[in-house]
């Protein structure tokens, strides 16, 4: 059990996929562990686009076991302790997973998960998430990894954040526009789905040929409009 | 029988008889040509001269490969040099895929007492702010804040020539560099051949084999690619005087060019064309000309995505030439024509060269250059054509040079 004087607070925001918070106690000195948060299974970053409806999953652990009466998660603001969480979302202390389900309006919005040990060790976790608000389909933070990209050294991550699952097609020029690679993704596909999306290319054309060394324009584009560009050199 | 008839017999006898044999067998070392650098063909580089050289080809489909009458279109095929007179300067600028890229060209062309053409060219286009990345802690594709730029550089050298009235050969060199800032660059070179012939007055064949050198470009890296072997067929026909009709069948990459051109009047051209590649592509354009300069404007639609669409602008001058006029002979009744200058009928009749080619069909003179630099042959005086000559002549009506 804990008491409210021996709670700490670490509000942490990076972008990293676990989190161990406070020290209080002697023996346990560290708060939950808070790892794998993810959005219909997708792993969550700070201002990622989401759907309106989703489902929040993440791994809290700890050596000493969660306090389900202090733990919470917070909306907007509006906390829900574990140990109110209804059906459809859940904390199963025994594979200590939490699941909770979003229903969010378009705009902006805050997630903070709240974890507490029994020693009252606290791990936070906050997520600024966007609801897009139905306008233009977007794709932001459009880049490739690596860059320059050496085909026959592996596949070129084509990485995309969507405002909202469309469906869209992958599109490469080169270098005097003649169209080199396309691929359509429908929406809700992997790589066609609100938020973080990456696409994974062999660094071959249509005609199955691996392209020739130069500069390639990619097009992220969805009902025939280009919705996110970047440029890629190949160089093997 | 006067000198005129002589030389009007001359020419129908040499068009008439096709060279076949000359045709025939240079378009068999092309065939053996290729067949034999499709051994070699791997991984294949870019060539930049793909973007398409000329507002003017670009308008009509990217077509250009047998249309003699334009000077940008020597960097097609080299052996365009047919309506090309004297000397002259072209240029062109585009950017492309949403001004990604931008590409200018420069080109500069001289006739030479030969007949043969002599062009240089620089084609560059360039890009920066090529974002590197790395992979976060998420495992997420983030930037790692360094960029680079890119630029590439083609070089040509092409020189054409008129081996006969209807036949005319051209060959073309380019170096090719790219340059990937502080990650690597190439340099290389090959070479096009090309010829054209002239079976009628107002149709022109053209052939271009492109890049036959097995070694393109050699990277930095080690990496050693081919610039991408070509052939690129095409006809010209000119069904009216005003009017222009191109088709161009283009094996790298697979594609087919056709365009139109409407000479309005004197100074004033529209076009339109279409270009079946990996899409079909529509492209339109209007040609201004004004005491020897010309502006062209041409506009691509991108087939596979509307955005890339884009505009050409084109810039060339080469110095007007004044062609005689032809009037029905006054002591004929009309049946026959001959030359007018501003002078009036002229004593001793002079005809530029271009119209009536090559020199060896007047007798092997070669004329002293005129203050308007039109190569002329002292021929008879007061001579008269005949009107089957005139209808070869009205082919020039439709000049591009």
């Amino acid at each position: 059990m804990v008491t409210a004087s021996k709670m700490t607070s670490t509000n942490y925001s990076t972008a990293g996929g676990s989190l161990s918070g406070g020290a209080s106690g002697a023996g346990d000195n560290s708060g939950p562990i808070i790892s794998n948060v993810k959005i219909d299974s997708k792993t969550l970053a700070n201002n990622d686009y989401i759907k309106q409806t989703a489902t929040l999953t993440a791994t809290i652990t700890d050596e000493v076991g969660v306090s389900l009466t202090c733990s919470s998660i917070e909306v907007d603001g509006v906390k829900t302790l574990f140990s109110t969480l209804t059906s459809a979302s859940t904390f199963d202390a025994s594979a200590s997973t939490l699941s909770y389900n979003l229903n969010l309006s378009s705009g902006s919005h805050t997630i903070k998960i709240c974890a507490v040990d029994i020693k009252g060790n606290t791990t936070s976790l906050t997520r600024a998430v966007e609801v897009s608000s139905g306008g233009a389909i977007s794709a932001s933070s459009v880049m490739i990894y690596p860059n320059p990209f050496n085909p026959t050294a592996g596949n070129a991550r084509i990485a995309y954040t969507l405002n909202t699952a469309a469906d869209i097609s992958i599109m490469i020029f080169n270098a005097v526009g003649q169209l080199t690679f396309k691929t359509a993704i429908s929406s809700g596909a992997s790589g066609a789905t609100a938020g973080y999306n990456e696409y994974s290319w062999d660094g071959k054309d249509t005609g199955g040929q691996v392209v020739g060394n130069d500069l390639y324009f990619v097009r992220i584009v969805s009902g025939g409009k280009v919705i996110g560009r970047t440029k890629l050199a190949v160089i093997k | 029988m006067t000198n005129y008839q002589l030389i009007n017999d001359e020419i129908n006898t040499k068009i008439s008889i096709p060279n076949w044999r000359l045709v025939i067998g240079f378009s068999f070392v092309i065939l053996i040509c290729l067949l034999d650098l499709s051994v070699f063909a791997a991984s294949t580089s870019l060539d930049p001269t793909q973007l398409g050289i000329g507002a003017r080809s670009l308008s009509m489909g990217r077509s250009g490969a047998a249309d003699m009458c334009e000077m940008g279109t020597i960097y097609i095929n080299p052996a365009n040099t047919g309506c090309f007179k004297d000397w002259g300067v072209t240029s062109m600028q585009t950017s492309l895929m949403q001004s990604d890229i931008n590409y200018t060209f420069l080109a500069g062309a001289k006739r030479f007492a030969d007949d043969g053409v002599l062009a240089v060219a620089y084609l560059a286009g360039s890009s920066f702010g090529i974002n590197s990345t790395t992979i976060d802690a998420n495992s997420r594709v983030v930037l790692n804040g360094s960029s680079f730029d890119y630029s590439n550089a083609t070089f040509i050298l092409s020189y054409g020539k008129e081996m006969k009235e209807n036949f005319r050969l051209g060959g073309l060199l380019k170096t090719v560099n790219k340059n990937l800032s502080g990650q690597g660059s190439a340099s290389g070179f090959n070479f096009d051949i090309g010829m054209t012939f002239v079976p009628k007055e107002n149709l022109v064949l053209g052939l271009v084999a492109q890049n036959l050198m097995p070694s393109g470009l050699s990277w930095g890296t080690g990496a050693k690619e081919n610039l991408p072997i070509g052939l690129k067929t095409g006809i010209s026909f000119q069904p009216k005087d005003n009017l222009l009709l191109n088709l161009d069948l283009d094996s790298s990459p697979g594609a087919i060019h056709t365009g139109i051109e409407w000479q309005l009047n004197k100074n004033l051209s529209l076009r339109a064309g279409a270009e079946s590649a990996t899409a079909l592509n529509y492209s339109m354009g209007v040609g201004i000309e004004m005491q020897g300069f010309r502006f062209d404007y041409a506009y691509l639609l991108d087939g596979n995505l509307a955005e890339n669409s884009t505009s050409y602008f084109s810039l060339s001058f080469a110095p007007e030439v004044k062609e005689p006029e032809m009037v029905p002979h006054e002591n004929d009744g009309g049946k026959k024509l001959q030359l007018k200058t501003d002078e009036g009928f002229p004593k001793e009749v002079l005809t530029p060269s271009i119209i009536i080619s090559p020199p060896s069909l007047l007798n092997g003179q070669v004329a002293p250059k005129k203050k308007n630099s039109v190569k002329i042959k002292k021929i008879a005086p007061k001579k008269v054509l005949k009107k089957k000559q005139f209808s070869q002549l009205s082919r020039k009506k439709h000049k591009r040079v």
